[in-house]
């Protein structure tokens, strides 16, 4: 399914049931890579390098610039977040993936025992206001509190229907919670 | 009509104040009333984000520095992507700033305008004409009314002075007088001393509040009638004066200064006196002397500001702000009490109930806000050509500000347009569900205790128009009866 998140940009986002609901993944993807824009900028880049004559250069400075470039691009891809999936399981817990472009995987996973909720939230910004999924861990002492937020798909900001959908999904897996019974806000 | 609300103010919870306690009072009144209402206020240390207080009133706590006496450095276009952003996230209707001293009020009406958002402004304070001060904020008053769909006022003479001041059309001033919480401030004579008669004094120890009158007097009386004593609460830079008093004459067995005083606190002071003296030197409305009455005390008071219009005559004796009539005021309201003529406490409280409600105040600003929302927006031109009235040259500038914050504006709708920003979902009515009710109470119980906290923090430093008003923190339980206004 598409959904746009908080900047504008158009995300996957998939729901994923497993063994009759006891277990829910939900993944948020980005894609990759744009064509059109890389053949773009890519026209653009060596239309400017033509008319600055760079062919003519000294061919050990053009291979120095090129190392650059793709050593940039390296930290690029090392960095670039590509998916963020939840993965939900009746009494054991969340677990939190993201996937990066280079193919790396990064996991967090928080114990059922140690799930307080998992709420939305809102959070101010120096220029926005944006609404945020959170787990609020305890019995985790994290700098002398034991309660602790940790707030969920950070690289996208998906919007708030977006965020609703797998709150519901979170809740009814976790704490077998059905939608009448969560849904305590109206939209206007 | 429903409205959206969004009070704008650099006071508010937990700094503890007069504006502040107007604002958390109106607005859960107005909730109560069904108005949707949310506080925009700067952040308090650590107290930044998003918090809801009793009866889902949203406060927005926005990361913006503190200048000078809690207020935010006027930088105008700094604030505008926030305020931008709640307006269209709440779908704010009116935007209602508070206080004259507060910049961040200031600045939101003026990008409310261009927004076309309604605005309207309370004024809580009288300002002077004379002094450098004054000058500048009456100019700044002026620019940031100039766009102002209406303005209200606590007293006709604070109305009189807003008008002057900021050169105002009388029609769009208002009159709606500060309430008080009578429920928190009843009477209970079985406190006072049976064998001497208790004088109590209110206020911060400032210039503003006559406390070198009060110096005066002090002396004075304590000679005169043997069995007299002083109950003074608060603190200020004056304190230092009032001991120098009671050194000279040995009155420290008579003359009990107490210090600065938590809200909660005043009651307990107040009911242990017979004599409530307030002795100001300038006054848009005076709380403290409702409370007073509404504990049941005699009230002598000097003739300033809106005090006459506060309590009707029989309930306050007037003095000129000067020692000898004070004196004869102070004179005659011992004497009344030792004849025992004066009036019953339990009848003047139950007077100044009567009085003095918030949910009058609340269904007065209702009207306000009706009667602005039917309006038709004015035209981008009409709103630049009112600016342009401001003056010759500051309306050039001004407009010059307007038509920044009017470019930041369409560049802000360019890099993230409004259909990017969701709308907040609506705070759930009473009929929830046991889970939701179970979470709300929770969530209740947390800002009541954070609130109790609060309230033990802050003496407020700003000249405000009173120090002392009703707790911010109500019983969420309280009735709201509608009352005919008229």
């Amino acid at each position: 399914m598409e959904i746009k998140n908080i900047y504008g940009n158009t995300l996957s986002f998939y729901a994923v049931e497993h063994d009759n609901g006891l277990c829910r993944e939900f993944i948020l993807e980005n894609s990759v890579f744009s064509f059109i824009r890389w053949l773009l900028f890519a026209i653009a880049l060596s239309m400017l390098g033509l008319y600055l004559e760079l062919h003519e250069q000294n061919t050990e400075r053009l291979f120095g610039a090129l190392v650059l470039l793709v050593i940039l691009l390296i930290i690029k891809l090392h960095l670039k977040v590509t998916k963020e999936s939840l993965l939900v399981i009746a009494s054991l817990g969340i677990q939190l993936t993201t996937t990066f472009a280079s193919g790396r995987t990064t996991t967090q996973f928080v114990e059922a025992t140690h799930v307080h909720d998992v709420i939305i939230n809102e959070a101010v910004t120096m220029h926005r206001i944006i609404f945020y999924l959170a787990i609020l861990q305890n019995g985790i002492n994290y700098q002398n509190k034991t309660e602790r937020l940790m707030p969920l798909f950070q690289n996208f900001y998906p919007r708030l229907d977006c965020l609703r959908k797998i709150y519901e999904g979170v809740q009814k897996v976790l704490f077998h919670k059905s939608k009448d019974t969560l849904v305590d806000i109206k939209f206007t | 009509m429903k409205h959206t609300i969004c009070m704008v103010s650099d006071f508010f919870f937990p700094n503890m104040g007069g504006v502040e306690s107007h604002i958390y009072q109106l607005s859960q009144c107005l909730l109560a009333r069904g108005h949707k209402v949310i506080v925009v206020t700067h952040a308090y240390g650590d107290r930044t984000g998003v918090r809801f207080l009793t009866n889902g009133l949203k406060v927005y706590y926005l990361p913006i520095k503190v200048f000078y006496n809690q207020c935010v450095l006027p930088t105008l276009f700094t604030s505008l992507p926030l305020i931008r952003e709640i307006c269209i996230r709440e779908q704010v209707t009116v935007l209602h700033g508070h206080s004259a001293f507060s910049t961040l009020a200031h600045e939101s009406m003026f990008h409310a305008r261009l927004m076309n958002v309604k605005a309207v402004f309370t004024d809580h304070s009288l300002f002077g004409f004379a002094d450098a001060s004054s000058i500048i904020t009456n100019q700044l008053l002026k620019i940031a009314l100039a766009g102002c769909n209406h303005v209200i006022c606590v007293s006709h003479t604070s109305k009189e002075n807003t008008v002057l001041r900021a050169s105002l059309k009388p029609e769009m001033v208002s009159v709606i007088p500060n309430a008080v919480d009578c429920t928190a401030f009843t009477p209970d004579p079985s406190q006072r001393d049976k064998n001497k008669l208790t004088l109590v004094v209110v206020s911060r120890l400032v210039y503003r509040k006559g406390t070198d009158l009060l110096a005066a007097i002090i002396p004075v009386v304590c000679r005169r009638h043997p069995d007299v004593q002083f109950l003074i609460g608060g603190d200020g830079p004056k304190r230092i004066v009032l001991e120098e008093v009671r050194e000279r004459h040995e009155l420290h067995d008579r003359v009990c200064l107490l210090g600065s005083l938590e809200h909660s606190q005043v009651r307990e002071v107040l009911v242990k006196g017979s004599i409530f003296v307030n002795m100001s030197l300038t006054e848009a409305f005076c709380m403290a002397i409702v409370e007073a009455a509404s504990c049941g005390l005699q009230v002598v008071s000097t003739r300033v500001g809106g005090v006459p219009e506060v309590l009707p005559p029989d309930l306050i004796r007037l003095a000129q702000p000067n020692v000898t009539s004070l004196l004869a005021e102070i004179e005659s309201a011992i004497a009344d009490c030792r004849r025992g003529t004066n009036l019953d406490p339990y009848v003047v409280h139950e007077r100044v109930k009567a009085l003095y409600r918030w949910q009058d105040v609340a269904q007065r600003t209702e009207i306000v806000y009706d009667s602005i929302v039917v309006n038709p927006e004015a035209t981008m031109e009409d709103k630049l050509r009112k600016l342009h009235k401001i003056g010759p040259i500051v309306g050039w500038m001004v407009i010059l500000l307007a038509v920044i914050d009017l470019f930041i504006l369409y560049i802000l709708e360019w890099c993230r347009p409004r259909e990017n920003i969701d709308v907040v979902p609506a705070w759930p009515s009473c009929k929830t569900s046991p889970g939701v009710t179970e979470h709300t109470a929770s969530m209740r119980k947390q800002t009541a205790t954070s609130a109790t906290k609060y309230t033990a923090t802050s003496q407020t430093k700003r000249r405000s128009s009173n120090k002392k008003s009703s707790a911010p923190i109500q019983d969420s339980a309280q009735t709201i009866t509608p009352n005919e206004y008229t």
